[in-house]
């Protein structure tokens, strides 16, 4: 996972998809870096390396979304799949995610 | 904060605040219809949208307090609270807190929001009372209440006898455990009905530091064909996971429902869920509305799913579903469409060039290759209009967005000034241009205000009056002629026009007298006097005096005009008249030598061709025209333009019959060119001053033309306005004057003020004797009578010999021994003061027009003949009394103008006004008067400089001049006694400028 901060925004590069088998790792490295880059006021969750999130995936962004704002921070999620926007959409999550789409 | 940053949160406060606004007129919608089910839900929306937002940019200030209004709103939209006014208030207060924080988001934690927020929480933990039964409205059932539900969706389901179901789908164990994804799954639910909405649940999940094992549950509402065994079958779901609702639970919240499109002929079955919406299932259900700038301020049918936030501000580039009208509308920023709009009004003046070229081809030798050029070009033409119609239509907005916040501010207004006041809005969907929209803001909230605060009276009074103690405030629009009239009513007691006379007369804007002479229209009119008021107490409610002048020029701005209608006892009317969009109008152009202009068609009554059966007539260096019984004054407009005027008498080009507001005036122009839609573009600054015109278009021929401002044209040029004349005319419509009806043997009707008359005898023709190109009556015990023929002195039809027996009148009160012939005495009888014209045919020898007895009737001035004549300069008959002075007035201000006229006319002789003096110079070059009335400050040649002119001119060096001055300091006697003014006045103190008149008269004996 690459994570970069600059100018205050945390940018979380996730390696690939979001599953239930990856999930908890990911989980750790986020909830460490949080802690650590504690001058970010902005935590962004870039998704171009993933095609797919599944319920698992799901609640790592849903854990990382109530953490920032737990933290009073903006969240959004950028370059996710056009698959996994049209979940979003679907499960309505579209209203609570800021989906910022790839240029 | 970066730039991608900047304009996400300037898309979260464009969002934002329309949602505010949308909450704050529902939140006042809902205290009349506390039960209704749709307002409840859009008003949830609203506030959740808002929270939800904020909290993307960890905006807690605001998030803390959408969310316990958001808790609030949840238990009404449930039923399990009623909707007081109490809480209405507090919501109210809570809406203007949240505006405040997203104005200006990095200051949001600044703004104290803890009452409101203290008290919304007390009232979630306090048992809420029941809702009273009676006036519940259908709702639906607790577990429906997470969804947004279309009830043009869930319509078309009961219509089709579809079921309606909620089903309660774990992520996993529901769907990922059976080996299919997520979006599969829900493909597969879109495949076999209609998908309503969903919800998923997230409170299972809280931050990162607790384990990912929640499971994510979703519920989807949907309708379908099947029944619920088959389905269960179809989602691998157990029974418990399936809730199916009634019909008829849905049948009675629809009756609840607006119907707002016409139901399809035929089911269209929903496209696939990876399909883009087909554009004719689309069009099958409602047509499309027309682009708007922003989504309806409320939506009745919400989509399933809203757009996500388009950061970059651009529409979402990947299709969803669809199942909601979202499709139909686009968000498009406000400086697209202006460019859009300048694109097509650069085309509209492209297409106007190629018409006029493809014109000229056909019109010379055969072009060849372009046979079918005519066509296309025509083909091209249709587009182009089509398209500009189109963008027009864009750019125009409802007003009902702008009528819905005068719910909130009559609501606030009743409040504070202890008055139940009712607000009741009509035509909310007439559209306008958005440049009008947001100028009318400002003048209606004024409007608006002031019927609140002083139309309408407190609750005792009106019960005292007999009226119902609620008071009603109505403002509607309409389209009427072209144009769309707005009109604010209420039903209060109405303008007093005693009271403000009064007012008028305490603030110094009138004299007594001229009070006394005011009709009620006329009275009405002082609440547009600037300083103007009538509230006994100044409130901070409705402005303190310095509105209603302004509420008029900027409606006059907007190229509207504004008129009152008012019932004492009953209430008032202000109804404000506009045009429907200020970008591209139809035009005719017209051409005075080698330029052209385009005059606005809005205006164009019709076009007169003068000729021997419609002659132009000049009277006193007026032109008019008689048109079926009306005699109207014509404008050159070469010469108003300065330019050389090519019209003769053989060929007198055209006359423009024009309409402005209640006015109709012609304009005489050298040629027609044709008609177009003209692209209105603003003038240069070194133009901007004009008065003339009101911008410059580019025509079909590469050519430049100037726009006309008719208003600026006929500004203080016409004889006077026709509006001023109707209140003179209804101020003394209770006074008649005796005047005698004859003919001279020309088809005109003529007729004297008998009071004028000192004798009238019959003579046979024979006894004229013609001397020295003069006619002459010797009498056996009197003077020789010098003998008058009208057709000598004014320009009507040439009479025929004078027959045997002819009648001769002698004016009373003139010293030199003269007469006037008549053939025919028709009759004697009475002439309503109110009836006459005076300003139609205006000039030397004529006080006006009326129509008496069936016929139009020129009222003479038995002594302006006599002067005509050139026995004018008697002492005798200029020192006889103040009926005979000539005067001349200069005065820029029309309304002081039209004081002087309504103070003097009936006084004096003959009274001259002109515009400034310079006028007045060139006028005293040609024409002789008894005294000069002059305005000190006055562009071109000021009142001081006019009179020091007179002073050193040999020929004038006596004649008297009274200044009026609205100042009355030092300063100016001492520069008039300098200049040589012999009087000095205050403006409006008609007594004194008579006192002064007749002591130049007494001068003059």
């Amino acid at each position: 996972m690459q994570i970069e901060l600059n100018d205050y925004a945390l940018r979380v590069t996730f390696p690939g998809d979001l599953l239930s088998t990856n999930v908890t790792a990911l989980r750790t490295e986020l909830l460490a870096h949080l802690d650590k880059e504690a001058a970010a006021t902005t935590v962004i969750a870039d998704l171009s390396n993933a095609k797919v999130v599944d319920s698992q995936g799901l609640n790592l962004l849903i854990a990382l979304l109530r953490e920032t704002e737990r933290r009073k921070l903006k969240f959004r999620v950028e370059n996710p799949h056009p698959e996994i926007r049209r979940m979003f959409t679907l499960l309505n999550l579209n209203t609570r995610f800021a989906l910022v789409p790839a240029a | 904060m970066s730039t991608e940053e900047n304009e996400m949160l300037g898309l979260f406060v464009q969002e934002a605040s329309e949602h505010l606004e949308t909450l704050e007129t529902d939140l006042v919608a809902l205290e009349s219809r506390p039960s209704d089910a749709e307002l409840l839900n859009r008003l949830f929306r609203a506030i959740h949208s808002v929270k939800g937002t904020a909290g993307f940019f960890g905006l807690t200030a605001i998030t803390d307090l959408a969310h316990v209004m958001e808790s609030v709103m949840a238990l009404l939209r449930d039923g399990r609270m009623h909707a007081t006014p109490d809480l209405i208030n507090l919501f109210l207060s809570g809406t203007d807190k949240l505006k405040a924080m997203v104005a200006a988001p990095e200051q949001s934690t600044s703004i104290d929001t803890s009452a409101e927020r203290t008290a919304l929480h007390a009232l979630l933990t306090t048992e809420p009372p029941a809702r009273p039964a009676k006036n519940d409205a259908p709702t639906l059932p607790l577990y429906l209440s997470a969804f947004r539900i279309d009830p043009e969706l869930v319509r078309d389901a009961v219509r089709h006898g579809h079921n309606i179901y909620v089903i309660q789908v774990r992520l996993h164990a529901d769907i990922e455990a059976h080996g299919q994804t997520i979006l599969d799954y829900l493909r597969e639910v879109e495949s076999l009905g209609t998908l309503i909405d969903t919800a998923t649940d997230l409170s299972e999940v809280s931050g990162l530091s607790d384990e990912l094992s929640a499971e994510l549950i979703c519920s989807v509402l949907f309708t379908t064909a099947m029944e619920p065994d088959l389905l269960l079958a179809a989602f691998n779901l157990p029974e418990s996971q399936l809730i199916q609702t009634p019909e008829k639970v849905f049948h009675d919240w629809l009756l609840t429902q607006p119907v707002l499109a016409p139901a399809p002929s035929v089911a269209t079955p929903p496209p696939a869920l990876s399909h883009p919406p087909a554009p004719a299932a689309s069009t099958a259900l409602t047509p499309p509305p027309p682009a708007t700038l922003a989504p309806p301020p409320a939506p009745a049918h919400p989509p399933a799913h809203p757009p996500e936030p388009a950061p970059s501000g651009t529409a979402q580039a990947i299709p969803t579903a669809p199942r909601a009208k979202t499709e139909e509308t686009v968000r498009i920023s406000v400086s697209l469409l202006d460019a859009l709009m300048n694109l097509a009004g650069e085309m509209v003046l492209g297409r106007n060039q190629l018409l006029r070229i493809a014109a000229s081809s056909r019109d010379s030798a055969a072009h060849p290759g372009q046979e079918g050029l005519a066509g296309i070009v025509q083909g091209i033409s249709g587009i182009t209009s089509d398209l500009q119609r189109t963008i027009m239509r864009a750019r125009l907005q409802p007003v009902g967005g702008l009528f819905g916040k005068f719910n909130r501010i009559i609501r606030d207004l009743g409040q504070k000034l202890g008055k139940d006041i009712h607000l009741e809005t009509v035509g909310d969907d007439v559209e306008l241009d958005r440049a009008l929209i947001e100028g009318l803001s400002d003048p209606l909230t004024h409007l608006i205000r002031n019927s609140a605060d002083h139309g309408i009276e407190p609750g005792e009074e009106r019960k005292r009056a007999g009226k119902s103690p609620t008071g009603h405030v109505r403002i509607s629009a309409a389209h009427l002629a072209g144009r769309v009239q707005i009109e604010v009513r209420d039903d209060g007691h109405g303008l007093n026009p005693a009271k403000l006379k009064a007012k008028a007369i305490e603030k110094g804007l009138i004299t007594p007298e001229q009070s006394a002479r005011l009709s009620d229209p006329e009275a009405w009119q002082l609440i547009f006097a600037p300083g103007f008021s009538t509230a006994a107490v100044v409130s901070d409610v409705s402005g303190r005096g310095v509105g209603m002048d302004v509420v008029k020029t900027n409606i006059e701005r907007l190229g509207g005009r504004v008129e009152i209608s008012s019932v004492l006892g009953q209430g008032t009317a202000i109804i404000i008249r506009l045009p429907l969009t200020l970008a591209i109008i139809p035009a005719l152009i017209v051409g005075c030598g080698t330029r052209r202009f385009a005059v606005p068609q809005l205006n164009l009554d019709e076009i007169v061709r003068p000729g021997p059966d419609r002659p132009l007539e000049n009277f006193g260096g007026s032109r008019i025209i008689r048109l079926r019984e009306e005699l109207l004054p014509v404008l050159n407009l070469s010469t108003l333009l300065g330019l050389p005027d090519h019209a003769t008498a053989d060929n007198p080009g055209y006359v423009l019959m024009l309409k402005l507001d209640d006015r109709r005036f012609g304009l005489q122009v050298e040629e027609i060119n044709d008609t177009e839609e003209i692209v209105v573009k603003p003038l240069g600054r070194h133009l901007q001053n004009t008065s003339f015109y009101s911008g410059a278009t580019l025509l079909g021929q590469g050519e430049i033309a100037l726009i006309l401002d008719l208003a600026g044209l006929a500004h203080g040029r016409l004889p006077a306005e026709t509006h001023a004349r109707q209140l003179t005319q209804e101020a003394t419509a209770a006074d008649t004057e005796r005047v005698l009806l004859f003919r001279d043997g020309t088809p005109e009707t003529f007729a004297l003020h008998i009071a004028n008359i000192g004798r009238i005898e019959r003579i046979a023709s024979s006894r004229i004797e013609r001397i020295g190109g003069h006619d002459y009556l010797r009498q056996k015990n009197g003077p020789t009578l010098r003998l008058l023929r009208i057709q000598d002195q004014l320009p009507v039809t040439p009479a025929g010999p004078l027959p045997e027996e002819i009648h001769i009148i002698v004016p009373r009160l003139v010293h030199h021994p003269i007469a006037l012939v008549v053939e025919t005495i028709l009759d004697a009888t009475d002439l309503p003061t109110a009836a006459l014209d005076r300003t139609s045919l205006a000039a030397p020898g004529i006080l006006g027009t009326a129509s008496l007895q069936q016929r139009l009737t020129i009222l003479l001035d038995l002594y302006g003949l006599v002067r005509l004549v050139g026995l004018d300069a008697s002492p005798t008959l200029a020192a006889t009394s103040l009926s005979s002075l000539r005067i001349l007035v200069a005065e820029d201000t029309a309304f002081f103008r039209e004081a002087v006229r309504r103070g003097l006319g009936d006084l004096v002789g003959t009274l001259d006004i002109v515009n400034d003096g310079e006028e007045a110079w060139q006028r005293l070059q040609t024409t002789s008067y008894d005294v000069l009335i002059t305005d000190l400050e006055m562009p071109r040649l000021n009142g001081f400089e006019l009179t020091i002119r007179i002073r050193a001119d040999a020929r004038l060096k006596t004649l008297p001049v009274i200044s009026l001055s609205a100042r009355d300091n030092e300063e100016f006697h001492t520069r008039a006694t300098q200049a040589g003014i012999t009087h000095y006045e205050t403006k409006l103190d008609r007594e004194r400028l008579c006192k002064a008149l007749t002591r130049v008269l007494s001068l003059a004996v």
